[in-house]
């Protein structure tokens, strides 16, 4: 099993659609793959279909989520919290849903001294279930992203390469120093990232011959971080196919779709095919 | 500095014997534990590894919170308690003992002998404890083993529950709400106008009265044709 953690403190990069998109690439080609989503907003949630409920009433997401599973050690583990995406991809995928309470838990946690290790402890339980587990963190520095990058073997670094996310590498990059710490002391090896991932990045030309170029090689110099071969091109298909709805006069229900699903033949499906492939390479999966 | 948490029952360990103490004493304070949402008065710990901790000071404490993890394991999951780096040991149980004005690792024999003068010698007393521990343990075996079955019966109706409910197309026809007809013709295909004027149609039909076979869906249901029917047959009924 190898589990992947996809973060950048800056929020907006892409981080959401590469989470779902990469855990269905991974789907597409075989491999058993599970989604954790510990990030409040519960974007991934959303995006694999599983909030299509009108009311609140019809939550059937709050007693059953990643809060749950952070909050105990001895109950609710990873198979009893998993679910299916729903008309998301063929095949649907594994995901651990998020839900807004995760906020309200925040502080309880903080005072856990085990909640730290706690994603840890129980992925390992399931590690023979998993080929690929891909955690989407929340844009922050605060506990969940540290669960996340305590829990991960890879990180991916979405960033649009503009200036205010490539600024905000440092703050990842000393993070990562932090996390390294806690990892030794559970005897985990430092966490290796397998780059920044290009995401968002505009299609037009005069750019991407002058300006990306430059973008990409600052981020090697001044941070440090090696840059993935793949990049992720900002496209229709793409927004929409989150966006996606079913509607009927003043009924609108959301129908989210991965991008295989959306439309096969779009040239986004060919950039996740591309970076699944390339992660697949250098994480040996 | 010495840090507030609460920690898993499970990751800590005491040196002292825990019959050391009355059983009833560690019943009620294990019921108070709980009552109150926590232990008000936090154990001091040493940390062992990166999940163990020791007792330092609260013996009686600990043991009424393991007490009240076995009567709820999951209330009684974690514990306050502070977690004194090394250094500050000694300070830290010195004022442990000065808050509660007794050794820190408080057995509480000295005035259950005076309450009782004719009492006996120390090792009784232990083993009158361990008596009545045993006693208790065995109760809470049989309780627990009464819990794990009723436990087991749950699971086993919510597991059942849980496999899929097989819907009859016509209950579909007949019941879904206009959200749920949407995505479902949307998973054969059906979309857009299309989907609007025949779910118009279904729900037109049905409220003057339930459908009650196939055949009447199709003559009651503007816009829905034998082959679309049957379409939508072939594909609902597989659908769970």
């Amino acid at each position: 099993m190898k589990t992947i953690a996809i973060y950048h403190n800056k929020g907006g990069v892409g981080k959401t659609t590469t989470a779902v998109n990469l855990a269905a690439a991974f789907k597409n080609k075989g491999k058993r793959v599970l989604l954790i989503d510990i990030d409040a907003q519960a974007n991934s949630t959303f995006a694999t279909g599983l909030i299509k409920f009108q009311f609140e009433e019809e939550d059937d997401i709050k007693g059953k989520n990643v809060v749950q599973l952070l909050s105990s050690s001895e109950f609710d583990f990873i198979p009893e919290i998993v679910r299916k995406s729903q008309e998301f991809n063929t095949p649907e995928i594994d995901i651990i849903p998020s839900h807004i309470t995760l906020i309200d838990v925040q502080q309880q946690l903080t005072r856990f001294a085990a909640s730290r290790l706690r994603l840890n402890t129980k992925l390992q339980r399931v590690e023979d279930d998993y080929d690929v587990v891909i955690v989407d963190a929340p844009p922050s520095r605060d506990l969940y992203a540290e669960i996340a990058l305590i829990a991960a073997d890879y990180l991916i670094i979405p960033s649009d390469m503009k200036p205010f996310a490539n600024q905000g590498l440092s703050n990842v990059k000393n993070f990562v120093q932090e996390t390294n710490e806690t990892r030794s002391s559970i005897g985990k090896q430092p966490l290796k990232v397998l780059g920044v991932l290009p995401s968002k990045v505009l299609t037009n030309s005069r750019y991407l011959d002058f300006v990306f170029p430059k973008q990409k090689e600052a981020v090697i110099q001044r941070y440090g971080f090696p840059v993935l071969d793949t990049v992720i091109y900002e496209r229709v298909a793409l927004s929409n196919c989150v966006n996606k709805t079913l509607t009927m006069g003043n009924l609108e229900v959301p129908d989210p779709k991965s991008i295989f699903e959306f439309d096969r033949n779009c040239d986004s499906v060919k950039e996740f095919r591309n970076l699944s492939f390339e992660v697949m390479q250098k994480i040996g999966a | 500095m010495s840090e507030y948490y609460q920690v898993d029952v499970k990751s800590i360990t005491s040196g002292a014997p825990r019959s050391k103490f009355k059983e009833a004493e560690l019943e009620t304070l294990a019921q108070s534990i709980l009552a109150a949402g926590g232990l008000l008065s936090p154990l001091l710990l040493k940390q062992t590894g990166i999940e163990s901790y020791e007792v330092l000071a609260g013996d009686r404490e600990y043991y009424a919170a393991v007490r009240a993890k076995e009567i709820n394991s999951r209330a009684g999951e974690m514990v306050n308690a502070f977690v004194i780096p090394d250094k500050m040991a000694e300070l830290a149980i010195d004022q442990f003992a000065a808050l509660h004005q007794s050794p820190p690792t408080s057995p509480p024999e000295a005035s259950a002998e005076t309450a009782t003068p004719a009492a006996t010698s120390t090792t009784e007393q232990r083993l009158t404890n361990l008596e009545s521990r045993l006693d208790g343990a065995l109760q809470d075996m049989k309780q627990a083993h009464q819990r794990d079955i009723s436990r087991l019966e749950q699971q086993l109706t919510q597991l059942q529950q849980q496999i899929p409910q097989k819907v009859e197309p016509l209950e579909i026809f007949n019941t879904s709400s206009t959200s749920a007809l949407l995505q479902k013709l949307a998973a054969i295909g059906i979309r857009g106008k299309n989907a609007e004027k025949l779910i118009q149609g279904i729900e037109q039909a049905r409220e003057q009265s339930a459908f009650t076979s196939f055949t009447d869906v199709v003559s009651r249901v503007k816009g829905l044709g034998d082959k679309r029917m049957l379409t939508i047959l072939d594909a609902w009924g597989g659908m769970y």
